[in-house]
């Protein structure tokens, strides 16, 4: 709460203002500092994640095929890839230069997924909510072969 | 503004390979640079040709408008890493 408000808050107390001065005044505060009461946190400037990261980490003793092709190494996949926001962003623009037949096969590979999208609908604007969103929370999977976890950092 | 990467470190070890590589991509683009600017110079009539009879189709919008996104995906990969190790073996590209 800054000091403005403590004074409206203070003379409202001292009997100075009427509840309604009072309040007209803190609309007036809230419209100006972007003050939204006592409950709300302060409003803090958003960090825009650098780096999309995909990490697969197989669990401890977890072995797919039970055969080792060098010793001390794990049988599952590790997988850990760290894609720039920019490049996500940028790529975006080539869905334009994408041949009908790959879409279709992308498509078709989707639905096999239980994704039913056509990608020649994906827009830049759903990419950005997924990054924002992925800025204030991860995606966690645990498996029994593994850990997945996507986020935007 | 975002330079293209300067250096591509790949890696690939699996029971039959095993090797890593370290590309100097910063000496690859000029010579990249001046080869498509040859080919610009030698194809651009035969592009203006296939653009004037492929004008009502608009196949022409996609090549041109594409390829500032390419330039702008190359300068973007900076930062990129993929590394994926299963049983099979180890893939680790990453761009500096």
């Amino acid at each position: 709460m800054g000091e403005n408000q403590k004074k409206i808050l203070q003379m409202l107390a001292e009997g100075k203002i009427s509840v309604d001065e009072a309040t007209r005044l803190l609309s007036l505060m809230t419209d100006e500092d972007g003050f939204s009461g006592p409950a709300s946190s302060p409003a803090l400037p958003k960090k825009n994640a650098k780096f999309l990261y995909v990490k697969v980490e197989p669990k401890e003793g977890y072995q797919k095929h039970g055969i080792h092709w060098e010793e001390g190494r794990h049988e599952a996949e590790r997988v850990n890839v760290r894609i720039p926001v920019a490049l996500v962003r940028a790529g975006m623009k080539l869905t334009a230069l994408m041949p009908p037949e790959a879409a279709e096969n992308i498509n078709k590979a989707l639905k096999d997924k239980g994704m039913v999208f056509d990608i020649r609908n994906l827009k830049d604007e759903y990419i950005e909510q997924l990054i924002d969103a992925l800025q204030d929370s991860h995606i966690d999977v645990d498996s029994d072969e593994a850990t997945i976890k996507v986020y935007a950092e | 503004m975002n330079w293209p990467p300067y250096l591509l470190k790949l890696r690939i070890k699996n029971t039959e390979h095993n090797f890593g590589l370290w590309l100097p991509l910063f000496l690859i683009w000029p010579i990249v640079l001046v080869c498509l600017l040859a080919v610009f110079i030698i194809l651009l009539p035969f592009a203006l040709l296939a653009m004037i009879f492929t004008w009502q189709l608009g196949w022409w919008r996609p090549m041109i408008f594409g390829v500032p996104s390419i330039c702008r995906v190359i300068c973007n990969l900076r930062g990129t890493v993929v590394d994926v190790d299963d049983h099979d073996g180890h893939v680790e590209v990453e761009f500096y």
